[in-house]
């Protein structure tokens, strides 16, 4: 016995000092904070039992456009989780960072959650803003962030565009709308936390034009006494998609942990914690779980009605491209 | 972080209120209709909102400002010399000069045509740091050490790696560590005798380190060997033929450094060489040995074209420096060489010894802390402002030569001349460092040396009985 117990000491000793310090970075886009933080501390734990490691992750947090260019530009982000397939897609048309058929790798084209877009108005609806038309109306201040440098940002603007579109009839009608839109924007912040500390805290516009779990968080932080959320007639089918940033990993060493660290993203766990921070779920026990919480809302996507991401960026948001137009009108 | 706002919320309800009362006077005088109070309301609120805009839009530019800061390389010069430096303090590159003009003037000391104007040493220095912890030092001489200017060489070029206080590499080119550092010898424009007995550069690899918070200081490296007094770098052929590497070492130990007070300053060391170094009987540079000069840069002694290294050369050095922090200051070092040398073409080969020493003090008359680098002055020089500072300075040295050098070869010596040669010298001189600022400064030197024996002046340049030197100097350094 005192032998066994012996043996039973040396191998726990064993495999206690063979335990490994593991850290991740994850580049993320603004409104994610909430949610990763959450869902580090689950991962962690996650780990250590499968394992036995201990993995720290660190979060970065920003427009997404704005993260995809520091991570091509050397930041060694192990895993990236953004708004926009199109900015993970430039890591790897841009960067080479990671290949060019990433979004197969896991499961929903690589898109462990979704949301979409809606309206945020101060208590009572003073304008009583409804749908898309009435963003453009005079004396109406909106706030959006800049689409040349947020994830979120993009997917107001291509909703806006394809309700005037599918509403007026055609691209040409839809540039107009748009344009209106953004004449009545007072202020372009660079991500979509900073829109919101724009409409919320500071007190300016009257619409914030915003993510629905960004949305939520605001009347759960700041009261739902003090804001309303206004849900338009069409919106967009939001899909932030997640990739391991494959050649920082390698050399980092940290290729299984990061990988593991996304698949988690898919377990019951993961989807109920996206859930709970508003993300709508992709799992089937968690979405009927959440179902009641999210409004009912006609949704299209960005394939469906732009041909994909890298089309739409290069006609919209490319140097000299429509937003380029738009707005320096 | 909120940036700091164009109008804080008080003054904005002030600004409101004050619009609402100017509107009110008008209302009471006209008993203003609803209608039109509740214009002037929305009037106030898109007023509102248009200062609120205003202070956003700063708040971001601000924002916006702090994060290119974050990522800007930033560009400074000043004293210290220009340098860039990348956002998170991991790059930089360091551009700095050194220029010095030299005026030498020789009274009584038994021959002519010594007075000399020169430009002494024209550096143009590019340092820097690599990824946070490799440094690097290039440093091109132009003109250096002579009144012809066309002369170029490569003084310093080396890469080093920081690991940690406690323990760094460099290899290349750069100051032997068997000397003080070259800082050291400040107090006089030009290097004592000492200096004679030491290599000035080598090239090769050593590892070094601060241990002990500092308590000790080491180096310790394999070098080609440099000959004394030149700088290595394939220039001299002795330094290869050996196939040998000469190990280099220095120690230094602050032992008061913990007590706190001007003692802690106080610190020793020894530094050491030892290495096989074999030249070839023909010059000067080929053979491995180098001629000695006096304090003042004349030759004084020459090993001809016979003799050459030929086997073990070992140097030791012990020293002493106190830069107290106060406005004394004190360096005395001292060298001892053993060298195997060939007294004839034959290759018979005997070991001499030869030791030098010197001790320089300084005492800055206006206060300021000598330094090893110099003094920075208070109150620099400028017209209807200050003076700069003013330092003091004395210093006493000596050479002693094997006297078998200049016995003859059949009575177990080098068969060298005692009559063109000095065997030996002493020199006690004073002076004064004016600096006018951090960079540039003025020093004067005068210098008496004794030689031991050399009585002929006729047969070479260096023979005479003693020199007066008074050398003077301006340096601009960044």
């Amino acid at each position: 016995m005192r032998t066994f117990t012996s043996l039973f000491i040396i191998l726990a000793l064993a495999l206690s000092a063979s335990a490994k310090d593991l850290q991740l970075l994850n580049v993320s886009y603004d409104p994610t904070r909430e949610f990763y933080t959450e869902y580090n501390v689950a991962f962690a734990k996650y780990w250590k039992a499968k394992t036995g490691d201990n993995v720290t992750i660190k979060q970065s947090h920003g427009g997404s456009g704005k993260q995809a260019r520091s991570i091509i530009e050397g930041l060694a982000a192990d895993v990236a989780t953004l708004a926009l397939a199109g900015d993970i897609d430039a890591l790897a048309t841009v960067g080479k960072l990671i290949p060019a058929d990433w979004f197969g790798r896991l499961p929903k084209n690589s898109a462990p959650y979704t949301s979409t877009i809606v309206f945020l108005v101060r208590t009572g609806n003073p304008l009583k803003v409804k749908d898309w038309d009435d963003l453009t109306k005079a004396g109406v201040a909106v706030i959006t962030p800049n689409p040349k440098t947020s994830g979120g940002a993009q997917w107001n603007y291509f909703a806006a565009w394809e309700f005037a579109r599918r509403k007026y009839g055609s691209d040409d009608a839809a540039k107009e709308f748009v344009r209106k839109l953004y004449k009545n924007v007072p202020v372009l912040d660079s991500g979509a936390r900073g829109s919101t500390t724009t409409f919320v805290q500071r007190g300016i516009g009257d619409v914030l034009i915003s993510w629905e779990n960004e949305a939520f968080l605001a009347l759960k932080e700041f009261g739902a006494d003090k804001f309303e959320i206004v849900v338009p007639s069409l919106s967009i089918l939001a899909q932030p998609s997640v990739t391991v940033v494959d050649k920082v990993a390698k050399k980092k060493g940290t290729t299984e942990v990061a990988k593991a660290y996304l698949e988690y993203l898919y377990s019951d766990e993961a989807q109920d914690i996206a859930g709970k921070n508003f993300y709508r779920p992709t799992s089937e026990a968690a979405t009927a779980k959440y179902a009641a919480r999210f409004p009912k809302v006609e949704l299209f996507t960005i394939d469906e009605a732009f041909g994909g991401w890298t089309k739409a960026r290069k006609i919209h948001f490319a140097d000299d491209g429509t937003f380029d137009q738009i707005y320096a009108k | 972080m909120a940036a700091p706002s164009l109008l804080s919320s008080k003054s904005r309800a002030w600004f409101a209120l004050s619009l609402l009362a100017i509107g009110s006077t008008g209302i009471h005088a006209q008993q203003a209709s609803p209608d039109e109070l509740q214009t002037l309301r929305e009037q106030v609120r898109l007023l509102d909102q248009k200062v609120k805009v205003i202070e956003r839009k700063q708040e971001l530019k601000d924002e916006d400002s702090a994060a290119k800061a974050k990522t800007t390389a930033s560009v400074t010069a000043g004293a210290s010399g220009f340098t860039i430096t990348s956002a998170d303090k991991a790059f930089d590159l360091k551009l700095k000069a050194l220029a010095q003009f030299d005026s030498r003037h020789f009274l009584d000391d038994g021959a002519s045509n010594r007075d000399a104007f020169l430009l002494r040493r024209i550096r143009l220095i590019t340092a820097g740091t690599v990824a946070g912890f490799y440094d690097f030092n290039i440093t091109p001489e132009l003109g250096a050490g002579t009144n012809n200017t066309s002369t170029v060489a490569l003084w310093d070029a080396f890469f080093a790696a920081r690991f940690s206080p406690q323990f760094g590499v460099r290899v290349g080119k750069f100051a032997s560590a068997v000397g003080l550092e070259p800082g050291a010898n400040r107090h006089f424009i030009e290097s004592p005798f000492v200096n004679m007995l030491q290599p000035n550069r080598d090239l090769g690899a050593e590892i070094f380190g601060a241990l002990g918070g500092g308590f000790v200081e080491y180096r310790l490296g394999a070098f080609i060997g440099a000959a004394n007094t030149t700088t290595s770098f394939g220039g001299a052929a002795a330094d290869n033929l050996d196939g040998d590497r000469t190990l280099a070492g220095r120690i230094t130990i602050t032992p008061f450094k913990k007590v706190g007070g001007v003692i802690s300053k106080l610190s020793f060391g020894i530094g050491a060489s030892r290495g096989n170094e074999v030249g070839t009987a023909g010059s000067n540079i080929s053979n491995g040995l180098s001629n000695i000069a006096s304090n003042s840069q004349q030759a004084i002694f020459s090993y001809g074209a016979v003799l050459y290294s030929n086997g073990d050369h070992t140097r030791i050095s012990p020293s002493v420096e106190w830069y107290a922090g106060t406005p004394f200051s004190l360096a005395a070092e001292y060298a001892l060489e053993k060298q195997d040398i060939a007294v004839n073409v034959a290759g018979l080969t005997r070991t001499f010894n030869n030791s030098a020493w010197r001790a320089s003090a300084g005492w800055v008359l206006t206060g300021e802390e000598a330094t090893k680098a110099g003094v920075t002055p208070k109150n620099p020089f400028a017209k209807g402002a200050g003076w700069g500072a003013f330092e003091v300075v004395a210093r006493v040295s000596g050479l002693s030569l094997d006297s078998k050098l200049f016995h003859a070869v059949s009575d177990d010596g080098a068969g060298l001349g005692s009559t063109t040669n000095a065997t030996g010298a002493f020199a006690y001189g004073v002076g004064v460092n004016w600096y006018l600022n951090r960079n540039v400064r003025f020093l004067l030197n005068a210098e008496q040396t004794q030689f031991d024996d050399a009585k002929t002046p006729a047969a070479q340049i260096g023979a005479r009985d003693d020199e007066l030197a008074v050398i003077a100097r301006v340096q601009l350094s960044f």
